[in-house]
């Protein structure tokens, strides 16, 4: 008897440890994965970072120094550091505002009038968002400065008139070249909205008597609401973060990024520059928690069997003043790239006309930059790849697992998204700097993390945007016909979220040819890339050279974007969603 | 199921392939190689390392390069610098204990002023602020003599100058410090003057170039490098003088290729290496060299007392106070 017990029980036991082996555990490795990569690479240099912003001030010295609100203190303390922040707020608030003034009408006209070349027109439409601020903000210099040479050609012409341009320095000159930038990310989330919102409810409206005006005050806009609230979140992130355009024209009206470059470059003093960097992160922390408010009380899902296209304003007057209109700010907002592509070749531009026409511009490139090419295209590529596959993943884990925490992973990608590069950069910098006990400095690794922590969640945020579209049926049609979460995940589930992971990879292909602010803190002598030598010839004000290789990156960006624009599914403005 | 644990192996094994790849290649350093962290530009490291590769065909050498106090931080962090190069004296010093004692084959030409008493750097050159301005827009008596000049009205919107927070912005506000009598009244009517006061160092002179601005106080290598290049520019030493500030070379103690390190050390500070220093427009301390082309030699200049040691005591206070007039 006693012995028949106790065989069940060694069964039981082999049992247990069998079905323990038997199980499936690839789901969760697979899961595990990334987890483990975000709390080592993500959430381990943020929490140095604010760990680090409440320690005594110091300079160059990078060991535990006592706790101590003292950088706050000397921050609210002195009168620079006060303005700077007032000079942040407004800002990042009026160009915003701005934007969403320019971009909304645009992606309106663009989506619902008829007017030709609208592939052109999208595509182009991007490119002033992707260039490094300090190249940019120096064309603008060319253009609109004291010498600027279309500021001088503006008021030759509206001399007579009594009319002159003011000088592009200070708060005024700060908001427009950043809204002329930045415009890009509402003008193409909106379009994305116009042109995919449900034409039926608006017909419906239609039929029913109701107005024009009323139809888009009531149907249209409300639609578009949460696009526009990400796009006006990234321009607000995006203007906060910027260092390039305040350093070059804000004069003396300095912003958060000024100071924190103060702190880290200036004095070497990493924890100060976290308590800036901190107080940065509560500012856009409240902004994102308000537009999240205001977005949340509008959230529409628009179900529909069928698809209509939507009828097209197609009356001349509308169509000549939509293409005017878009016209007009396409060509203003594409200046700095006309300038970089002319200054390519040129020897120089410093008065008012380039001088020196040359190629050699472009001829010296292969023996000056060749190992930048490669760099550059190795470290981008081979971190979009594999931004696509996290991305991926992780989008697929917190959309269709749900698992418990799903809103703080959810915040954990996306917090990159959110903080300006320099935060990110200074907080991996103090993590992964040499003095640490995982000491990556110098190599393409640490390149490679540091731009799958900061892009990932253009990938992550199309592909979850995607699957909560997606009817879950067909994946569970799978499943229950035996197939493993793998197999459905690879047939089923990745096919039809192919569009998105093109979509998320191409903007964050196309960005990271031309990332600067976390490369410079990172990169080390075999690591070089092309921006980097762009911003050193800028410095050195060669500005012959750092054209010729910028506009390189433009025509290979470019063309990555128009091709996937053409492709039908595919559209930039979902990488960009919240 | 097999097949999907296939395709995560084969992840896994990508991931791993590529960090223990990037591994390798930090670890691959041979002897004949040589890491320069230069403070200067990316064409002056590059005049430095053609210069020296000519000597020494068989030692690779590449370059990090970056603003100053960045090279110190990346250094003090412990990166694997063989040499920095073009560093000013204070963030030398700041960076003290990582550089190693090497008292180069040249080392008699150097007073003790241009070395570390440890012969752990040598100054190579020497970055002396003097004014440099637009000839296309001041002329005649519009041209300033003093540093009491730059708060004349008629000055007003026209003057250019680096934020106390840089590197040489800081050594302007400490002269300026000194020349009033231990206090900031001339920066004040400076200020008053609506100055603007640029977060790097090199926006001013680009700006005086193209005729944004009208006047900068800089390095002499930015004058001679603009005027080289044939920009409506000159120099202009005020009659106070200048103060007399020292940048230099020195080998790091975690640079994996110390015998390679030594070599550039000789090189850089040999006649041969100063002449390099000087193509930059920048004025050797080497004896047997002149001035840069077209700037006045050594024994011309004025100078006026520079303490080092004083002036880093001061930068907190001195920055504080710059900033609340702002």
């Amino acid at each position: 008897m006693s012995r028949k017990y106790s065989i069940t029980e060694n069964g039981a036991e082999t049992n247990k440890i069998k079905k323990f082996f038997q199980k499936d555990f690839s789901q969760l490795i697979v899961f595990a994965i990334p987890m483990i990569f975000l709390a080592v690479f993500l959430l381990y240099p943020m929490g140095i970072t604010l760990v680090r912003a409440f320690w005594t001030p110091a300079s160059f010295n990078f060991k535990f120094t006592g706790w101590s609100l003292e950088g706050f203190r000397q921050f609210f303390s002195t009168r620079m550091y006060i303005r700077s922040l007032g000079n942040s707020i407004i800002v990042s608030v009026s160009v915003t505002l701005l934007c969403i003034l320019i971009g909304v009408p645009m992606g309106y006209c663009v989506a619902r009038v008829k007017i030709p070349g609208k592939k052109l027109l999208v595509s182009l439409g991007i490119l002033p968002i992707i260039m490094p601020s300090f190249v940019g903000a120096y064309t603008w210099v060319i253009l609109l400065g004291n010498k600027g040479v279309l500021r001088v050609a503006l008021n030759w012409l509206l001399g007579p008139l009594g009319i002159t341009i003011p000088s592009i320095y200070g708060m005024f000159g700060m908001i427009l070249c950043m809204t002329l930038t930045y415009f890009p990310f509402v003008f193409q989330m909106s379009y994305g909205a116009f042109s995919g919102a449900n034409a039926l409810l608006e017909e419906a409206g239609m039929l029913m008597g109701a107005k024009r005006g009323y139809i888009m005050r009531t149907i249209t806009l409300p639609l578009i609401i949460p696009s526009l609230g990400a796009a006006a979140l990234l321009v607000f992130v995006r203007a906060i973060g910027n260092f390039g355009i305040p350093a070059v024209i804000g004069g003396n009206n300095y912003v958060l990024p000024t100071l924190i470059s103060f702190a880290y470059q200036g004095d070497g003093d990493i924890n100060f520059a976290s308590s800036i960097a901190v107080l940065n992160v509560i500012i856009t922390g409240t902004v994102l928690f308000v537009q999240k408010k205001i977005v949340a009380k509008r959230e529409y899902e628009t179900i529909s069997a069928t698809h209509t296209d939507i009828k097209l304003h197609d009356g001349i007057g509308a169509r000549l003043f939509a293409s005017i209109f878009c016209l007009i700010i396409l060509v203003f907002s594409l200046l700095p790239q006309v300038t970089i592509i002319v200054m390519s070749f040129f020897k120089n531009w410093t008065g008012l006309l380039p001088v020196g026409f040359t190629l050699s511009n472009y001829a010296s490139i292969p023996k000056n930059s060749g190992k930048e090419m490669f760099n550059s295209f190795f470290l981008s590529i081979t971190a979009t790849l594999m931004c696509a596959v996290f991305g991926s993943i992780l989008a697929y884990i917190t959309e269709r697992k749900k698992p418990r925490g799903a809103a703080l992973l959810d915040l954990s990608i996306m917090a990159p998204f959110i903080l300006p590069g320099t935060v990110v950069s200074i907080a991996l910098l103090s993590a992964f700097g040499g003095n640490s006990a995982f000491k990556m400095t110098g190599t393409y690794a640490i390149l490679l993390i540091s731009y799958m922590i900061r892009r990932t969640p253009y990938v992550y945020r199309s592909v979850s945007a995607n699957l909560t579209q997606l009817n879950p049926s067909l994946e569970e049609a799978s499943t229950i016909s035996g197939a493993t979460w793998f197999y459905t995940f690879r047939r089923v589930s990745v096919p039809l979220i192919m569009p998105a992971i093109i979509s998320g990879s191409v903007m964050t292909l196309t960005t990271l040819l031309q990332e600067l602010s976390t490369t410079i803190l990172l990169y080390g002598p075999k690591t070089r890339t092309v921006p980097i030598q762009i911003y050193n010839k800028v410095l050195e004000n060669n500005l012959g050279q750092a054209s010729a290789l910028s506009t390189i990156l433009l025509i290979v960006v470019f063309a990555i974007i128009y091709g996937m624009n053409s492709r039908k599914g595919s559209d930039v403005s979902s990488a960009l969603k919240m | 199921m097999k097949r999907s644990l296939a395709v995560f192996l084969v992840l896994l094994l990508v991931l791993t392939a590529v960090l223990v790849g990037c591994k390798k290649e930090q670890k691959s350093t041979g002897p004949m190689e040589l890491v320069i962290y230069n403070g200067g530009s990316d064409a002056e490291g590059q005049k430095m390392i053609d210069a020296f590769t000519a000597k020494y065909p068989n030692i690779k050498v590449t370059q990090v390069q970056d603003k100053s106090a960045n090279i110190t931080t990346r250094v003090l962090q412990g990166e694997e610098a063989d040499v920095v190069t073009l560093i000013g004296k204070e963030n030398l010093d700041a960076m003290l204990d990582h550089l190693v004692s090497y008292k180069t084959a040249n080392d008699k030409k150097y007073t003790a002023e241009l070395k570390e008493h440890d012969y752990k750097y040598y100054a190579t050159s020497m970055p002396l602020q003097v004014f440099m301005y637009n000839t296309d827009m001041l002329k005649g008596d519009m041209i300033p003599t003093s540093w009491f000049d730059l708060s004349h009205p008629k000055y007003k919107g026209l003057i250019v100058l680096g934020s106390p927070s840089t590197g040489s912005g800081y050594a302007q506000l400490y002269m300026m410090y000194k020349l009033s009598g231990d206090n900031l009244n001339l920066v004040k009517d400076i200020v008053a003057n609506k100055a603007v006061y640029l977060p790097d160092s090199t926006s001013g002179p680009a700006g005086v170039e193209r005729g944004e601005y009208a006047i900068t106080i800089t390095g002499e290598k930015n004058v001679g490098q603009a005027m080289a290049k044939g920009s409506p520019v000159t120099y202009l030493y005020p009659k106070e003088g200048t103060g007399r500030r020292i940048e230099g070379c020195g080998i790091c103690v975690n640079g994996k290729n110390q015998e390679a390190a030594k070599l550039f050390m000789d090189f850089i500070t040999s006649k041969e290496g100063a002449e390099v220093i000087l193509s930059m427009s920048r004025r050797s301390t080497h004896p047997d060299v002149g001035g840069p082309a077209g700037l006045p030699g050594l024994k011309d200049l004025k100078f006026f007392p520079y303490d080092d040691a004083e002036a880093s005591k001061l930068k907190k206070s001195l920055q504080a106070e710059f900033n609340g007039l702002l």
